[in-house]
């Protein structure tokens, strides 16, 4: 880390520069981070975690995680992608002992809100073996969420970060400490898995009908 | 397309088409990719999927936050700090209390509970704020020195001393009125609230370390000179890179009583040296002399011509009385380069051969450059850029600060240079950087039409952007 990686940043991006601000113990400088990233934050985390709670305790301890790392903090790239670095190294925590509890209780934990349709049902509508109906809107969203749960987690952040941060694999490679070769392999692992779960509904609005 | 079981050369391909829908190919690629989805109707088809199924994805929520969930988080946010910072420092004191406690259990409660009667009474927040009031108006100020041996020894050394722009807030602690804020503005209001957040996120230890450095300055009999070189390095340091100013913090009192004055002393040589040949395209060797003759010879030609360039009045006055050969030369170049600058009707000079006269004489690789450009407009504008680095050379360097180079940044360069420049590695970034404020603030400086009336045309080794008669910078 040098000087020159630290005028850079700073230079470039105001939120590094309130981040070197937080750094120098300024409170304000910390609301304002949060206020300007808690959306982008939690819309990440919702889709990665089962529900909203849990995505807004998980945000809470991103934001906490940063302000712990404050006085340790080197400008090496943009605040965002620190940020959803630290998010997504929270979020693959909180994924991996959530599976852990799932395979212990072997039960769905109780006010799971993920989605009424079963993976088992997805695949098999992919293979065309269900009948089906028109969708309407909200079953579509549903249907979606589930495909996305079928991805692991590493490609469900690596495509959260490409659809809604909008960010070049560049970026996704240094958010998510990947190269860029590996970062091109999981999200055409990622679109080609959805594309298998999702043809189906996208090819001519319909769903398959539950057993 | 086998969807079961994709061959590796299968892979190869789709992983290729959705770096292509992603943007993320280059120029070869992407026409590779083109190729095929015009011959293969499978391609076309598997890529249509893709598009699809990423679309869907905008069925995802997109989550609001709640109205209170920023505050809940900074204050939670705020607590666990507070409680981390209890927790390492005070632990050994925790464990003699509870044992000292289950001795005298009975006592220890009475005290206690006495103890806290009174700890409310005093703690209640706005007693406990107007307490620290002197130490919150100057947090900013003491998180920057955190030690009394510290200041004492700046100010022994008399590193710092420039007069004061204003020491207003640092006076000696006084008596606090009866409502101290009565006389605040909004904006003074808004920055105290700031200085108390800051103060307030501070763990009890280091505010108490705060109030005791704030004591210590008004009972030494050099206060009010203390609080001075406080403030003139407090204002020294934010000018350093936030990386250097956190280190400073880190060390004990003497060594970085050492670091301030070894960076003093680089700043100053550091401000001593000319500036390094510009990077970029500039000419080397024997190319700049043939470079500066041929342009000599050119302006010399067309003198009268440029000079007409000049809007009459003041400007074109001066430049005719211009005598001295090298301020006329720089002139007559800065008036020209302005001008090809402009749109309208191009100039009838310099002349293609005029360039090939040029080309001849230079290196080949200078030649190559040259000739490589199609336009006389092009070629001109790389003569006058190659020009102009040859100028700078021979002045002082400016040495923006770091706000400097952001409002640069953010207000003033193209998008086009800005992107260029976010591409860069961070070390050529801050050179480039450099260079492009530089290279603006010469040209500007060059500009007749900019300059006011009585100031030379070149600026006097300093560098500096020449002042208007208001004494405010030009724009």
């Amino acid at each position: 880390m040098t000087d020159s990686s630290e005028i850079k940043y700073e230079v470039i991006d105001p939120d590094v520069r309130l981040m070197l601000q937080v750094r120098d113990d300024n409170a304000a400088a910390f609301t304002e981070l949060v206020t300007r990233y808690q959306n982008r934050l939690l819309t990440l985390l919702a889709n990665l975690v089962p529900n909203r709670q849990q995505a807004e305790d998980l945000a809470q301890d991103v934001f906490l995680r940063v302000y712990r790392s404050r006085k340790t903090y080197q400008p090496d790239a943009k605040f965002v992608t620190w940020l959803f670095r630290i998010a997504a190294n929270v979020a693959s925590n909180a994924i991996r002992s959530h599976v852990r509890r799932r395979e212990i209780h072997l039960a769905p934990p109780a006010g799971n809100e993920s989605s009424a349709i079963s993976l088992e049902q997805l695949a098999k509508a992919a293979s065309g073996a269900l009948p089906t109906r028109r969708l309407d809107k909200t079953e579509l969203a549903e249907i979606v969420r589930t495909a996305m749960e079928s991805l692991n987690d590493q490609q469900r952040v690596a495509l959260m970060l490409s659809k809604f941060e909008e960010m070049g694999y560049q970026e996704i490679a240094d958010t998510m400490g990947l190269t860029v070769s590996a970062v091109k392999s999981v999200l055409w692992r990622a679109r080609e898995n959805l594309r298998t779960m999702l043809e189906p509904y996208v090819a001519d609005g319909i769903r398959p009908l539950k057993d | 397309m086998n969807d079961s079981n994709p061959t590796p050369e299968t892979i190869e391909i789709e992983t290729e088409l959705v770096a292509y829908l992603d943007g993320e190919l280059d120029h070869a690629s992407a026409q590779r990719v083109e190729r095929r989805l015009s011959e293969d109707p499978e391609f076309r088809r598997r890529l249509q999927q893709l598009q699809r199924a990423w679309d869907l994805l905008d069925q995802l929520p997109r989550v609001e936050a709640s109205e209170n969930f920023a505050s809940t988080t900074v204050e939670m946010v705020a607590l666990r700090a507070a409680t981390d910072s209890d927790h390492s420092v005070g632990r050994w004191r925790r464990r003699r209390f509870v044992a000292w406690s289950l001795r005298a259990m009975g006592l220890a409660a009475a005290i206690v509970v006495g103890y806290l009667v009174v700890q409310v009474r005093q703690q209640a927040p706005e007693r406990r704020f107007l307490r620290d009031l002197p130490v919150i108006e100057n947090v900013d100020l003491y998180l920057n020195a955190d030690d009394i041996e510290f200041v004492r020894q700046l100010q022994r050394e008399s590193l710092f001393e420039q007069e004061l722009p204003d020491a207003t807030s640092l006076g000696p602690s006084r008596q606090a009125p009866r409502d101290p804020l009565a006389h605040l503005s909004p904006q003074e209001l808004d920055e105290l609230r700031r200085k108390r957040d800051a103060f307030e996120l501070l763990s009890p230890d280091k505010q108490q370390w705060l109030r005791d450095l704030h004591h210590e300055l008004d009972a030494d009999p050099k206060s009010a000179e203390l609080r001075e070189t406080l403030q003139h390095y407090s204002a020294w340091s934010r000018t350093l890179p936030a990386g250097r100013r956190a280190e400073l913090l880190s060390l004990p009192a003497d060594e970085r009583l050492v670091q301030v004055q070894q960076l003093l002393e680089q700043q100053r040589r550091e401000q001593e040296q000319r500036m390094p040949r510009p990077v970029g395209r500039s000419l080397q060797g024997d190319d700049v002399k043939v470079l500066m003759a041929w342009l000599d010879e050119l302006l010399t030609r067309h003198d009268s011509e440029i000079v007409n360039l000049v809007p009459p009045g003041f400007f074109r006055d001066r430049l005719q009385q211009t005598t001295d050969p090298q301020r006329r030369r720089a002139t007559l170049l800065f008036t020209l380069s302005r001008r090809m600058g402009e749109s309208g009707a191009p100039l009838d000079f310099p002349t293609e051969d005029d360039y090939q006269t040029l080309a001849q004489k230079l290196s080949p690789s200078a030649r190559q450059e040259l000739e490589a450009l199609a336009t006389r407009k092009e070629k001109g504008e790389r003569v006058l850029e190659w020009a102009r680095s040859q100028y700078m050379s021979q002045f002082q360097p400016l040495q923006p600060s770091r706000d400097e180079l952001e409002k640069y940044f953010r207000d003033e360069i193209s998008p086009n240079d800005r992107a260029w420049l976010e591409g860069l590695p961070p070390e050529r970034f801050a050179r480039e950087l450099r260079r492009h404020y530089q290279m603006q603030q010469m040209r500007r400086a060059f500009d007749p039409q900019r300059l006011s009336p009585g100031k030379p045309v070149i600026p006097g080794g300093k560098g500096r952007p020449v002042k208007g008669p208001g004494g405010s910078t030009s724009p």
